[in-house]
């Protein structure tokens, strides 16, 4: 059964909420203080809290974080005009808050809202264990989104996942699938930015024989191929506008019709979208659809950058190299903790995606080393995470980078990166006295890296020491 | 851009798509390999470079086969070409991942498409993290 706590000092609202309450069918409990309120609550397990904010040994306000904590939801009892602790409330987690004085009705609409949110949130709660699919990491980041795999895997409403390039996309909406009634039934992955505007439409709705130039046979869609399991539309951003609207039918009706087709065939899929792009910023330039962006977002989860989930680096490069090792057929390697400083120091544009390409890499340059180190690493890699001291600059310009502390305004990362890739190349050719070989020696990339980065920073390089000192 | 090309037994569409490539698509780097064998042993070399698989399958066998290198197309895009006799099979072939299925009666311009609009995407994430 329900279990609510009443906390007000005014016998005439606890007595109404218990009438309330009662005649849902929900026990209660009440107090008139903080301190029997605090009381109550350590000795009971209670679903809702009603909780006035003006007793007469305290504010209700201080035993809000106590409550939240324990996860009972909470709704706030205010005075007249009490707008002030309804917002610090809500502020707090509060589910909602009703204003004196207040009619029976007015009551039973907001308790049997929280009540049934609590409800639903159980359910969520008991979905563990939950299938992680290739999912590694154990940050606060990665769980959240984790949690809402699991909310998502319950319903079978459409999921929009969002995240830079090379976060996962694609294994949450796989952990999506994979933990759904759907699982036993095809997940069917559609790559819209990988497929040209001709195809798009013939590859998702399929085509019938003669429809279009090429079209030599009939041809089911990748739609229908996903019947009874779950389609992800990865990069929908790409979709072309004509496709869009048709899409936005397909989802509505639940049938296809095949391009060039007369009839339409009943289908049934749950839809995952991903994208790396702004769709509310899209749909104002009108590049996507705001209908169809709504249809596709009735649930979102955010992937973190990996830059974000700085803690999770060491567990995916754990797993990576002894997967990567175990593929090309070369002995565990073991790994230096400078190295996993020097991964940390990166900023990760490419993420997880990067990470693996970087330690592919890693991985040949170490050869038939026992041990991986920073050295391993690209150069360029090795850059990012070289430290300045305040004696290497002389001009104004290394200022920005070295004493950051006396700026207004702190740079941008990628500011930040380029101006010490810049200094540590002007300081490069001043120690290496004009010698290519001596730089490309002392910095340990290669000449043509060497020349590379000169270009993009535009010196002149060796021989013509004016433009860089 | 490197690509992959892999076909069992379909040397005539295989040579018909890399004469296509390299006319229509100059400069990709185009690596045939026709047994499973050597296509593992490329796939198996780090930093092989390869940003395309093109798989042209015939056989219900030579899919099972891909299916074990499932993991080796981890940072691949994959483009599966079926013949007409295993059509049926491409539910299976869905297990590959692959962004694009087309048949081995197509005209192979669908495949070429991809291609290239990969090629773009390759360009325009390089250039991002430039």
């Amino acid at each position: 059964m329900t279990n609510v706590l009443i906390i007000d000092d005014d016998p005439k609202i606890c007595l109404l909420f218990s009438k309330v309450l009662k005649h849902m069918g929900h026990h209660f409990e009440s107090a008139h203080t903080v301190k029997k309120g605090r009381s109550l609550f350590s000795s009971q397990s209670f679903d809702l809290v009603l909780l006035d904010l003006e007793l007469p040994d305290g504010n209700g306000l201080e035993l809000l974080p106590e409550f939240i904590d324990s996860d009972s939801e909470v709704i706030i009892i205010t005075g007249t005009g009490d707008v002030r602790g309804a917002e610090l409330a809500f502020k707090y987690g509060a589910w909602d808050y009703v204003q004196k004085p207040f009619l029976m009705d007015e009551v039973t609409l907001p308790i049997t809202r929280a009540l049934q949110y609590r409800k639903e949130k159980q359910v969520a709660v008991n979905l563990v264990p939950l299938i992680r699919s290739k999912i590694v990491g154990e940050s606060t980041a990665i769980h959240k989104c984790l949690e809402e795999v699991a909310r998502a895997s319950v319903t079978d409403a459409s999921v929009l996942i969002t995240g830079e390039t090379g976060t996962g996309k694609e294994l949450f909406a796989r952990a999506i699938h994979e933990n759904s009634k759907r699982a036993p039934k095809p997940f069917i992955a559609v790559d819209c930015g990988a497929l040209p505007e001709t195809l798009v439409e013939s590859t998702l709705f399929g085509h019938e024989k003669g429809s279009f130039t090429g079209a030599q046979k009939k041809q089911n869609g990748l739609i229908t191929q996903a019947d009874g399991g779950t389609l992800m539309l990865d990069e929908v951003g790409d979709l072309p506008l004509n496709v869009q609207k048709t899409f936005l039918r397909t989802l509505q009706e639940r049938c296809v019709r095949p391009v060039g087709g007369e009839s339409e065939k009943p289908v049934d899929f749950r839809l995952v979208a991903a994208t790396n792009l702004d769709l509310d910023q899209m749909v104002q330039e009108k590049l996507f659809r705001e209908d169809l962006l709504y249809r596709i977002r009735a649930m979102g989860i955010k992937l973190p950058p990996l830059r974000e989930r700085e803690k999770d680096i060491e567990e995916i490069t754990i797993k990576k190299v002894h997967e990567l090792a175990q593929r090309y057929g070369i002995g565990t390697k073991a790994i230096s903790p400078d190295f996993f400083q020097a991964l940390a120091a990166y900023h990760w544009p490419g993420n997880i995606r990067e990470l693996i390409n970087v330690l592919e890499y890693v991985l040949a340059s170490a050869g038939s080393d026992s041990t991986i180190y920073p050295k391993h690493l690209p150069p360029e890699y090795r850059v990012s995470g070289l430290k300045f001291e305040p004696a290497l600059s002389s001009d104004k310009s290394s200022d920005t980078v070295v004493h950051l502390e006396m700026k207004d305004e702190l740079p941008t990362l990628n500011d930040f990166r380029r101006n010490a890739e810049l200094n540590y190349l002007k300081e490069l050719i001043h120690r290496a006295d004009g010698d290519r070989k001596k730089a490309c020696q002392i910095s340990g990339i290669s000449q043509s890296r060497l020349y590379g980065l000169l270009g993009k920073h535009h010196l002149s390089g060796f021989g013509t020491s004016d433009s860089t000192r | 851009m490197k690509i992959i090309l892999h076909s069992d037994a379909m040397e005539k569409r295989s040579i018909k798509l890399e004469k296509l490539i390299h006319e229509q698509l100059p400069g990709i780097e185009i690596k045939v390999s026709i047994e499973i064998e050597g296509l593992k042993k490329d796939l198996c070399k780090p930093l092989n470079g390869i940003s395309v698989a093109v798989l042209m399958v015939s056989s219900i066998k030579n899919l099972e086969q891909l299916l074990e290198l499932k993991a080796f197309f981890d940072n691949t895009k994959l483009i599966l070409i079926l013949s007409e006799k295993i059509k049926a099979a491409q539910t299976t072939g869905f297990q590959l991942n692959p962004c694009f299925i087309s048949y081995l009666d197509s005209d192979l311009n669908d495949t070429l498409l991809v291609i290239k609009k990969i090629k773009e995407r390759i360009y325009d994430l390089e250039t991002q993290h430039t």
